[in-house]
């Protein structure tokens, strides 16, 4: 846990206004590292805020070049940036944010071969992945490591979040087993929710970085933005949870 | 017996409804529920609930007064019970 310097006192200085945060609790911000699976519509918005609140350390995982259809959403992107690598966009733009804070960007997406050692740097990680086999591997991973899991996912107008810590909350694979029948790559998004998906999401992880509040763990948070509504759902472990059945 | 039903999700969707009430024949447990459900709102809440052999997909969170279900579906329901239905979603 890093002191901090005269900089980060003034750049810090309104949220360390909120009870229980603090000096303490940006201390422990600054000493905090944390990956992000995907940063396009969810992991966007949610590195960035993660940034600004001044995180220590992000390593994120994202692949591809950036599309114009992409630009809905992905506030790390530019417009003049279509057809390069969306992960040097990611990187350039957090660092102008936060040039204290230090970003290790992964040109690749999370996968069975790749999810150990992205979990094994960091103290954190936030999945904001749209594949489902993405988001089993990195459970499986955070499950095994021990390392507390923030799950974002969002479909149209709709999002859920949860905060999965081993051996206390139910893992992802409690929820669900599997993908639903007919799931495509492309899903319909606006911007904002997502960026409501990653804003709730980047709480969970400031809250359990800090000790700030208490997160969504046993609880599923529903939102629904056609109704407005919002709904925390009681979830539990399954005993014979394949992944974390055993797990304590 | 009245089984209370809570749609979220793709489910809410399919079914056109965020909740509604279903009458059950006594003794159903939450496969044929899910069934009756999806006598009313068609193939695609069908295909979407349960698999071709009538049982529960694991792609849903089915939780009964609260409480998550053990998957397959062969949980009893009792009169004024309230089932919630949630599926999977992963769009970041
Ligand atoms: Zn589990």
């Amino acid at each position: 846990m890093g002191k901090l310097t005269p900089e980060e006192r003034a750049v810090y200085e309104w949220q360390m206004w909120v009870p229980g945060f603090g000096e303490a609790g940006q201390e422990k911000l600054k000493g905090a590292s944390a990956l992000v699976s995907r940063c396009g519509g969810l992991g966007g918005p949610l590195a960035q805020s993660l940034a600004a609140a001044g995180i220590g350390r992000l390593v994120i995982a994202h692949d591809g070049d950036l599309k114009p259809s992409d630009l809905n959403r992905q506030i790390l992107q530019t417009a003049d940036w279509v057809g390069k690598p969306r992960i040097q966009s990611i990187v350039r733009r957090l660092k102008e944010l936060n040039p204290r804070m230090e970003v290790e960007g992964v040109g690749e997406n999370v996968s069975e071969e790749n999810a150990g050692r992205l979990v094994g740097e960091v103290d954190i990680v936030f999945d904001c992945a749209p594949l489902f086999a993405e988001r089993f591997a990195m459970n499986r991973e955070c499950v095994r490591q021990k390392k507390p899991l923030v799950e974002a996912a969002m479909f149209s107008l709709e999002g859920q979040v949860t905060t999965i810590i081993p051996g206390k909350t139910p893992c992802l694979e409690c929820l669900y087993a599997e993908p639903p029948p007919q799931w495509k790559r492309e899903f319909p998004v606006i911007g904002a929710v997502s960026a409501l998906a990653a804003q709730i999401a980047a709480m969970e992880g400031i809250k359990l970085i800090t000790g700030l509040g208490k997160p969504l763990a046993g609880e599923l948070l529903y939102y629904d933005t056609a109704s407005m509504t919002f709904q925390k759902i009681p979830v539990a472990r399954r005993p014979d949870c394949p992944v974390c059945g055993g797990a304590s | 017996m009245n089984i209370a039903f809570k749609y979220f999700a793709q489910v809410r969707q399919a079914a056109g409804a965020e909740s509604e009430q279903i009458e059950l024949p006594d003794g159903a447990n939450l496969a044929d529920a899910l069934a009756g459900a999806a006598a009313r709102h068609g193939p695609d809440f069908r295909k979407l609930v349960l698999d071709e052999f009538g049982v529960v997909r694991p792609s849903m969170l089915v939780l009964v007064n609260g409480v998550p279900a053990a998957r397959g579906g062969l949980r009893k329901l009792a009169e004024g019970d309230e089932v919630t239905l949630l599926s999977a979603v992963s769009g970041g």
